[in-house]
């Protein structure tokens, strides 16, 4: 699904030239789930970026589903992040004055799926997510976990086939962040390909490949256990 | 997708209603103020363009030889014979006025009567509601709702009698054949009651002959085949110069001129002995633009501060959306709509603020009479459609197409700190104080220029005095007994032209120079009535029968052009080229008209009631009403038949003051708008950079920063950059108010520093204000809730 040659991501400070990410090689095969682990400032947040398509990288090749990536426009790179991607934040980022139903439903907006669809669709997520009660409600008034659940539902809405996650359990207390891991490994199951950036071995443990990032190079990569698509969706 | 946009700026918007609501108010206002410039310019520029022959029809002024000015009046047979001689020419028609009495056998008064020909109505454009015009027959007349409506009411005018001339002895009954409506107030003839031509008199009360060259008439028009034979007809028309020349020659003509109709309302103002009307003030159009246009900047200014500030925490909202799908297009479209929603909703505070003004704002002046209406008013849709967009732009712009291109993975790690206290948001600050300053030395200069009017020493006295108009000698020995009859009346004078009813000018000749100057016959005691002071020599002696016919004086302007380099006094004028007088004072100048009109060279002579055209009465303030009234019963008793037409001196003066308080009265309501709106854009700035500096604030206190560091601290580059304003909008302030009262009146207070001292004051104190709360809550704030924030 992913493949990335001799990827770079170099910024400028002065007279000198910052290397974030350096030489990094790496295939992520679909159906994978990925945990990105590492000091910080070790590049780990740049690269999940640039696979998402928010950044650019300064050199290297970037592959997603055989298309040469680096070398595609702005607005086909915007379409197969549209199509394909769904993010979830640390943060949350919610859309502060729209409620958890409207919240949901916008990515759906950007994708013109008709009215009726939507309705449903959205229905649906909501049910499964257990949020129907809140769909009304704007995301101050919610926890950090329920906001957190409603960022994840916002994330696959649209069925992405790769979801990115930077740090989603970073501001919630461990019985919240269980959940949310949970939900991960159910979404997996199901067949998405997800990459997460996370400190937490915990939630690392979900994962069935483990890499480390150090000074933006690539200095572990485990196979922990076999990945959903290796053994199968239920 | 446009519901969920909805939603957002609606929800986004009512966070911030107060915010939002001043700023909708102000846009609003300055909307309503530039469909009131633009209307008041459509006004005046289609000034007379409502005839439908207009193109065809020029107005005939006679340039005068001796000083070369254009002239109103043109002799009489020029018409007929342009007419029946000039190729180019289809026809011709005269157009001629008196003020003169008229009345309906119980109410009368002056009017002013138009003589004119039947047509008059094919020429132009001015609708007939009932009746018929028989202006062929001398005995009919046709009149104006407003006129019909003052003599006959509600009951139907058409088959009444009107008498014009009751107080003479050719008074003439005409029958009203037909009922006409009202001039438009953008038309230059104006009348009220029209008649045959046959029924003109002169001043001496002669029946008028229009084949007297001599006899000037007061408007003369040519109906031309061919609009581009103007030039061509006007050398024609040199013809008749000699035979004019000749018969008139103490009123000898250099050349005739054509004004088309179209457009000469805007020259009547260059124009003397002018008896049509004028386009408006150029102030009153350009004063009104430059307004219009500063306020709309003002409110522009802070309409892009507020969505600057805003969409500063709308960053959070646009990487959203970027991240889950929303194209950059997509982005410029949602904020543009938003900005022009807002703007609609302003253009609606505009338009309903513009429809409740305009009734008061036509109140105000005369001259103006403005209606917003849209329905085949297509050059009015597109101005407001123009408006709407540019205010739509200036507002969402910079939002829209600079914000939507931020990178989200910036957004998000808190890269982008955008909180509009920019140089770009300074300088909009600085010049929105500027405005705000222009306005308020605007508004003061005006106030003391009211105070002059009021209290200044104008030359005489004008506290107690009062006058009313008499036709003849006999009625002002009557009504000079009455007065005096009165125990409250202290002193009576009569006057041929009195202060105020402008005087007439006529040549002087002296020192083998001709001057033209203001001629003011004055009775006994008039300049001590009216407190006219004397500079030098001596005043008229009432005992010496030769004053009146020797003696003359001069006023301060006349010595000042004409005699600098001597004394003025014995020196001998000649008044109509054959009256030798000798000067003998020199008096004080005096306001002879109103404050527009300019201090002109003046001689008094001495006259004898015979000459008589006011009788002028004395008393207390307080008495004046007390002594009209007993004077008003005693006229109704002996000259029913004539108008009591009466004056309080103030009256003269009041169309000044009125104009300065209408100008007043507008630029304070600028200049409070501009200050709210700026203060509100001081407020959010000010209250943006404690925000973004409220960590770096509370750390300064915990390390011991008097609270005096910390508001200069937060607001001292604000701070120079609105006295930066101050100081410019100031100066350009004083150079405004200055033209503006130089373009409205002769005489006036003239513009010191004083206004932009007190206009500064204004703004720093309100300045002041405005900040110290964001300031107080940044002293006060407990630190630990600022520092665990992060």
């Amino acid at each position: 699904m992913i493949k990335l040659i001799d990827l770079e991501k170099s910024v400028r400070t002065g007279l000198n030239r910052a290397w974030i990410l350096n030489q990094v090689n790496l295939e992520i095969k679909a159906g994978e789930f990925v945990t990105i682990m590492g000091p910080s400032g070790a590049g780990k947040t740049t690269l999940l970026n640039i696979i998402g398509m928010l950044e650019s990288p300064t050199g290297g090749e970037y592959h997603f589903l055989d298309e040469p990536v680096h070398r595609l426009n702005e607005r086909k790179r915007h379409d197969i992040h549209k199509q394909y991607m769904g993010f979830v934040f640390q943060a949350y980022h919610l859309i502060d004055d729209l409620t958890v139903y409207e919240n949901i439903e916008t990515p759906l907006l950007y994708r013109n799926v008709k009215g009726k669809d939507r309705k449903s669709i959205v229905a649906d997520i909501l049910d499964r997510f257990s949020i129907v009660a809140k769909k009304d409600l704007f995301p101050d008034q919610l926890s950090g976990g329920q906001q957190q659940l409603v960022g994840v539902a916002r994330a696959v809405i649209h069925k992405p086939r790769l979801l990115l996650a930077d740090e989603p359990t970073g501001n919630l207390h461990s019985k919240q962040g269980e959940e949310i891991m949970e939900l991960f490994r159910e979404l997996n199951e199901e067949g998405v390909t997800i990459i997460q950036v996370t400190h937490s071995e915990k939630n690392a443990e979900y994962g069935s490949r483990i890499i480390e990032i150090v000074d933006g190079n690539i200095r572990t990569d485990e196979q922990v256990r076999k990945s959903a698509s290796v053994y199968g969706t239920k | 997708m446009l519901q969920n946009y909805f939603k957002v700026a609606y929800r986004h918007f009512w966070k911030h209603k107060v915010h939002l609501l001043i700023n909708v108010l102000g846009l609003g206002i300055a909307l309503a103020s530039c469909v009131i410039a633009y209307l008041s310019w459509k006004f005046d520029h289609d000034f007379d363009h409502f005839h439908t022959r207009g193109e065809q029809i020029f107005r005939v002024v006679s340039i005068k030889k001796d000083n070369l000015q254009a002239f109103g009046v043109c002799p009489a047979p020029l018409a007929a014979a342009a007419k029946a001689e000039v190729s180019g020419v289809q026809d011709a028609l005269i157009l001629e006025f008196r003020n003169a009495v008229i009345s309906n056998g119980k109410d009368t008064d002056r009017e002013r009567i138009s003589f004119t020909e039947n047509a008059f109505f094919e020429w132009f454009d001015f609708p007939l509601l009932s009746g018929q015009i028989r202006l062929d027959d001398a005995a009919t007349a046709v009149i104006s709702e407003a006129l019909a409506i003052k003599y006959f009411g509600t009951s139907d005018p058409v088959g009444q009698i009107l008498t014009i001339y009751p107080d003479q002895p050719f008074q003439k009954q005409l029958l009203i054949t037909g009922l006409l409506k009202d001039t438009p107030v953008n038309s230059s003839i104006q009348y009220e009651l029209l008649t045959s031509v046959e029924n003109m008199y002169n001043r001496d009360n002669a029946q008028v002959n229009l084949k007297d060259w001599t006899y000037l008439t007061d408007a003369t028009f040519l109906m031309l085949k061919n609009p581009e034979d103007q030039e061509r007809v006007s050398r024609y028309l040199e013809a008749y110069l000699p035979v004019q020349n000749q018969m008139h020659s103490d009123w000898q003509i250099e050349k005739f001129a054509l004004q088309p109709l179209n457009t000469m309302a805007h020259h009547a103002d260059d124009l003397r002995w002018n008896a049509l009307g004028q386009s408006l003030p150029p102030s009153m159009v350009w004063g009104m633009t430059l307004m219009g246009i500063l306020l709309l900047l003002t409110a522009s200014l802070n309409f892009t501060n507020m969505s600057i500030s805003l969409s500063g925490r709308r960053l959070k909202e646009i990487g959203v959306r970027k991240v889950i799908g929303g194209s950059r297009k997509q982005l410029i479209w949602q904020l543009l709509m938003e900005g022009l929603l807002i703007s609609l909703i302003a253009l609606g505070v505009g338009l309903l603020f513009t429809d409740w003004l305009l009734p008061r704002y036509n109140q105000m002046w005369t001259f103006v009479d403005l209606h917003l209406v849209f329905t085949q008013n297509l050059p009015l849709v597109a101005f407001l459609i123009a408006v709407l967009l540019t205010t739509t732009f200036i507002a969402a712009a910079y939002p829209a197409f600079y914000i939507s291109g931020f990178n989200p993975t910036g957004i998000f790690r808190g890269k982008v700190k955008f909180a509009g206290a920019n140089l770009f948001s300074k300088i909009l600050l600085g010049a929105q104080v500027g405005i705000s300053t222009i306005a308020l030395v605007a508004g003061f200069a005006f106030t003391r220029n009211a105070e002059f009017q009021k209290n200044a020493d104008i030359g005489f006295q004008r506290e107690g005095i009062q006058a009313i108009r008499i036709p003849d000698e006999q009625t002002f020995r009557v009504m000079e007994a009455n007065a005096r009859q009165h125990p409250q009346v202290q002193a009576v004078a009569g006057v041929r032209f009195h202060i105020g009813d402008s005087a007439p000018r006529i040549e002087v000749k002296f020192k083998d120079k001709k001057q033209e100057v203001e001629f003011m016959p004055v009775g006994e005691n008039y300049l001590e009535v009216m407190d006219i002071q004397l500079l030098s020599g001596r005043s008229f002696d009432y005992q010496l029968s030769t004053d009146f016919t020797e003696s003359i004086l001069i006023n301060e302007k006349f010595a000042d052009l004409y005699f600098q380099d001597g004394d003025p006094l014995g020196q001998q004028l000649t008044l109509f080229d054959t009256l030798r007088y000798n000067v003998v004072g020199v008096v004080k100048n005096f306001i002879q008209d109103n404050f527009h009109d300019p201090i002109r060279p003046l001689v008094l002579t001495l006259t004898k009631p015979d000459r008589f055209g006011y009788l002028v009465i004395k008393t207390q303030s307080a008495d004046m009403l007390e002594v009209r009234d007993h004077l008003s019963v005693a006229w109704k008793k002996d000259f029913a038949q004539m108008p009591f037409e009466h004056y309080f001196q103030d009256d003269f003066l009041a169309s000044s003051l009125k104009t300065n308080t209408n100008i007043q009265y507008i630029f304070s309501v600028f200049a409070l708008i501009a200050l709210l709106l700026s203060m509100t854009g001081l407020n959010s700035l000010v209250s943006l950079n404690l925000l973004k500096r409220l960590k770096e604030v509370t750390i300064r206190r915990i390390l011991g920063a008097r609270p005096s560091q910390i508001a200069y601290l937060l607001s001292a580059h604000f701070l120079i950059v609105a006295f930066i304003g101050l100081a410019v909008g100031g100066l350009i302030g004083l150079k405004l108010s200055e033209m503006l009262l130089n373009s409205i009146y002769q005489v006036h207070v003239g513009v010191t520093y004083f206004s932009l001292l007190v206009a500064g004051i204004v703004v720093v104190i309100v300045a002041f204000l405005t900040i110290s709360r964001s300031i107080v809550q940044a002293i006060t704030a407990n630190p630990s809730d600022a520092l665990n924030n992060d």
